[in-house]
């Protein structure tokens, strides 16, 4: 309460006004995710930030980068686009800060720096707009996603940022986001997601890993060439390869050939998670040689898996022509359709859906 | 020379593009120099190899160099992704600098810092010991340049010098036990300016206003301002000063390539102070070293000036104290600041103000002012010794711009004017500054001196000045003028030949035009602006230290200009004062297209009267 002036008016949510009841969550770090912009992840964020609110649910917010997409072309700072309410935690930016219309109090200041200054937690005493900033790297997001549960939020979420997904690896589930302004072409949303979501629905593995005699570990990046040497030199007794970081493309092209034909008797592929599908440069690619894989008896298998709590389609696109942008839209309910026709995740239309069925279905 | 730094780091530099690599080379061979260790990735290589060889060791920062490019976005956060997953993020700074790159697409795209095209190596630098650059020492760094201090003002040409002091001590002499309104009415506002007394306030005051036109005593007292003329108001006060206050200059960008070129100058007279002030800072942080404010054609025409902080919905920047002031209090310290007082019945008044109000340098020219700009000539001699001895009093140095010959005056007449306001400085103690035009005037066009090329013509200007006498030369006004189109490219290429030739010819200073400033039909925006700056910094450079090479016709244009010069003055000094002489078409004729002023004409008085 001390951290709260005298002189605020009406409409303000005092700490007291949380609801203590409402039950703290294991799976309470919530990442969002959109495959392109426009696809609708401020738009999603926005909604359950308002909900939270109606629910007077106190929620933890930061990202993995910033949305830099409206640019104040006085100030050269971004222009906030999230509404956080009373009580929530914040991370942004101290230059963004000053663009911020909601009334913070600074709580710590992270000694973390983006190119748009160090990151501030700030806790959120009046309404309004601000932009979201935060680590943009998975270490850094770890301490900050710590350092915000310190305060006891309900959940935290983490923003996603244009085509980054790698430190997304901290949360418990996830909302992806996507539609028309990533491609015009429904099927290819489809297939799209669902590939997605296929590495979402891998199995989690018991084996240790780091203990485990049968295993073989690459410390860092697997290439072709070693691929390779396996053919030559893999022991009997190493029946697991675990990749805990990366595998080039043509590596794992040359796995799965290899494990097909039977020249490699891997009877185990272990990936961290499934960002390490999502990094690849072709997640087609990696969804045929794991198909291929399992065809062949051999198990992918992940350490851990985020829940894939649900997808949020935006028929929105824009059509650039002759320099001027004009709104278009995919046909809204083919597209919801076929999309959960698609994917087992629940689909929503963040517009058109009512914000506490997506927050009921994303935050159980 | 190597340079041992105890904060010597390790840095893999990394061209993440096919081709292009020479910007991140410069880097990496910089980054070396000042003691750090530094290895240079080939371009073209394969993301994987890139992220192992950023795995081997342990690097403190990885610089990333991108140029612009298809699906530059999604390349680049993937490798963020991936250096990421590697683990090199834990212990490796990831940095990316390119054409593409701005602060704020590399906070997008998860780098640690982005450097764009225009950052220095001492920003990176800065970044990577991990100092901050201190802004004052960058301020520091710009020093307030003056135009005379390196000339002697001594004529070599000893027959032309003494044909400059019989016409100076003749006029000197006529001019004496003379007096005007505007005489007057600068002695009254200098008191107005130190009296602290309020009665004795308003009776300066109430004396003021007897030596006014109505028109600006409706304004002063009773707020009736000409058309389009209105104070500036509290709101756009406040709203400049939050605009600026979190913006300063940051670099001091030098447009010169070494101290041989010259200072470079731009108008400011939009009408509105606000605006101007804030096209002047852009102008600064492009490297601009000074500025003449254009005062309104109108304002030359009355008795007396208009006072307080004044906009005015049309060109030209009303001349008050308060606007002057108020554009030293924003200009940067180290930025000289000219205010125009060469023509019309305020003269002597409106160098006071200038002095007052800190500004450089005024502008003052008996010869150009009384024949292309419309005042009669007696008035303005008298106004002008007194402005000359008034500009001596303040130490502003006055230039003196040869715009007759844009009437057709040519231009050994034009000259001649300029080195007969030269000798008047001298005998009166101020220094003055001649502003021979680079220029494409009407008589050059009849004459052909520009046929062939426009540099033996303009050359032989300058270097017929030079050998006359050693006094600072600044072309304007601006250079180029009537060789630009409506054409921006035109216009900034036209701006930057005349720069080179300026710069070639080792004068002090210039004035460039912006691209759009003949042909604009309404306020110059500020894109136009740094068209010419880019432009005359981009010659600048491509001269260097190098030189034009004129014709053998250059030195056949400077004799002739030097033995027309001479002929000119022995008809003026046979006159019987300046006024005489400008009267009698002996400066610029109405053959030439140049007529004396009619501005007050018969308000010469002798004191006493």
């Amino acid at each position: 309460m001390a951290l709260i002036p005298e002189n605020l008016g009406k409409g303000l949510s005092l700490v007291s006004e949380i609801d203590p009841t409402y039950p703290h969550q294991k799976k309470m770090v919530i990442g969002i995710a959109g495959t392109a912009k426009n696809t609708g992840k401020t738009t999603t964020l926005n909604c359950l930030l308002k909900e939270a609110s109606y629910r007077n649910i106190s929620i933890a917010v930061t990202s993995i980068g910033f949305d830099g997409e409206d640019i104040d072309n006085v100030t050269f700072l971004p222009k906030p686009r999230i509404t956080v309410y009373p009580n929530f935690i914040i991370t942004t930016s101290q230059q963004c800060l000053q663009s911020s219309t909601a009334v913070v109090d600074v709580l710590q200041h992270t000694g973390m720096y983006t190119p748009l200054g160090e990151i501030v937690i700030l806790r959120v005493m009046k309404e309004g707009r601000i932009v979201i900033a935060g680590p943009s790297n998975t270490k850094e997001l770890r301490v900050v996603v710590e350092k915000m549960k310190s305060y006891n939020p309900h959940y935290v979420f983490i923003d996603g940022s244009l085509n980054r997904i790698a430190p997304m690896t901290v949360v418990d589930s996830i909302i992806f986001t996507t539609g028309g302004a990533r491609s015009t072409d429904i099927s290819t949303l489809c297939s799209e997601m669902q590939v997605i979501e296929s590495f979402f629905h891998l199995p989690v593995t018991d084996i240790n890993v780091h203990t485990a005699s049968n295993v073989v570990a690459i410390p860092l990046l697997l290439e072709k060439q070693e691929v390779e040497a396996f053919q030559l030199q893999q022991k009997e007794n190493k029946t697991t390869l675990y990749i805990s970081k990366l595998i080039s493309s043509s590596a794992l092209e040359h796995l799965t050939e290899y494990c097909v034909k039977g020249s490699i008797m891997f009877q185990n592929i272990i990936f961290p998670d499934p960002f390490s599908m999502l990094i690849q440069e072709n997640i087609f690619q990696t969804y045929e040689c794991i198909s291929h894989l399992k065809k062949s008896n051999v198990s992918v298998l992940l350490l851990h898996v985020p829940t894939l709590s649900c997808i949020i389609a935006n028929p929105f696109y824009p059509q650039y022509n002759s320099n001027i942008y004009y709104e278009r839209y995919l046909h809204s309910v083919e597209l919801l359709e076929r999309l959960q026709l698609s994917c087992s995740a629940p689909v929503f239309n963040a517009k058109e859906t009512k914000s506490s069925i997506i927050f009921d279905t994303c935050l159980q | 020379m190597i340079l041992q730094t105890t904060q010597s780091k390790h840095i893999l530099c990394v061209p993440l593009d096919p081709v292009h690599d020479v910007g991140i080379k410069l880097i990496n061979a910089e980054l070396s120099n000042h003691g750090h260790k530094t290895e240079l990735l080939a371009p073209d290589l394969p993301i994987e190899s890139i992220i192992k060889k950023a795995a081997s060791d342990h690097y403190d920062y990885i610089l990333v160099s991108r140029t612009i490019g298809y699906g530059i976005a999604e390349l680049l956060a993937r490798f963020v992704d991936l250096l990421d997953v590697a683990g090199i993020r834990e212990h490796s700074k990831i940095v990316i600098g390119g054409k593409a790159i701005t602060p704020e697409l590399a906070a997008e795209l998860g780098f640690d810092k982005g450097f764009d095209e225009h950052s220095s190596i001492e920003t990176v630098l800065a970044y990577i010991e991990g100092k901050t650059i201190d802004e004052t020492e960058i301020k520091a760094a710009r020093i307030k340049p003056s135009i005379s201090t390196k000339h002697s003002y001594l004529f070599h040409n000893k027959e032309i010098e003494t044909l400059l002091s019989t016409i100076v001590d003749k006029t000197l002499q006529w001019s004496e036990g003379k007096t005007t309104s505007g005489i007057q009415r600068a002695r009254v506002r200098e008191e107005l300016f130190h009296t602290r007394n309020s009665m004795q306030q308003e009776s300066l005051q109430s004396q003021y206003n007897m030596l006014c036109d109505k028109e600006i005593v409706e304004g002063n007292s009773h707020h009736r301002f000409p058309k389009g003329v209105r104070f500036v108001d509290k709101q756009e006060l406040q709203n400049l000063e939050q605009m600026l206050s979190g913006h300063t200059s940051f670099h001091a960008v030098k447009m010169q390539h070494n101290r041989r070129q010259p200072l470079v100058f731009k108008f400011l007279g939009s009408g509105c102070p606000i605006m101007d002030i804030v096209h002047g800072k852009i102008c600064e942080r492009w490297g601009i070293d000074g500025f003449l404010i254009i005062n309104p054609s109108w304002e030359a025409r009355y008795e007396g000036l208009l006072e307080g902080m004044l906009t005015h919905e049309n060109d030209g920047t009303i001349t008050s104290f308060d606007n002057i002031r108020l554009m030293k209090r924003w200009l940067d310290p180290a930025t000289l600041l000219t205010v125009r007082a060469h023509r019309g019945l305020n003269t002597p008044e409106i160098a006071l103000l200038a002095g007052e109000a800190g500004a450089d340098l005024t502008k003052i020219d008996l010869v150009y002012g009384s024949l292309g700009a419309g005042t009669d000539p007696e008035r303005l001699t008298v106004d002008g010794i007194e402005a000359i001895k008034i500009a001596a009093r303040y130490n502003m140095e006055f230039d003196i711009p040869g715009n007759d010959e844009l009437s057709g005056v040519p231009a050994w007449k034009t000259l001649a004017g300029l080195l007969i306001n030269v000798m008047l400085g001298k005998k009166l103690g101020a220094k003055a500054i001649l502003k021979p035009l680079f220029c494409y005037g009407p008589h050059i066009v009849l004459h052909g001196q520009m046929k062939l090329n426009y540099v033996d013509f303009n050359a032989a200007k300058i270097l017929a000045l030079n050998e006359i006498v050693d006094c600072p030369i600044w072309p304007g006004e601006p250079i180029a003028f009537m060789t630009q189109t409506e054409d921006r490219v035109q216009s900034a290429n036209a701006t930057s030949y005349h720069a080179s030739l300026a710069a070639s010819l080792g004068v002090d200073a210039i004035t460039i035009a912006s691209t759009d400033e003949a042909y604009s039909r309404g306020p110059i925006c500020i894109s136009s602006r740094i068209d010419s700056i880019r432009a005359v910094t981009d010659a600048f450079n491509f001269m260097g230290d190098a030189y034009f090479s004129p014709t053998p016709a250059m030195q056949i244009f400077k004799d002739q200009l030097i033995q027309n010069i001479t002929e000119t003055l022995r008809s003026v000094a046979n006159a019987d004062n300046l006024p005489d002489a400008i009267n009698k078409g002996l400066l610029g004729n109405a053959e030439d297209g140049a007529y004396p002023g009619k501005f007050g004409k018969g308000t010469v008085t002798c004191v006493g009267d």
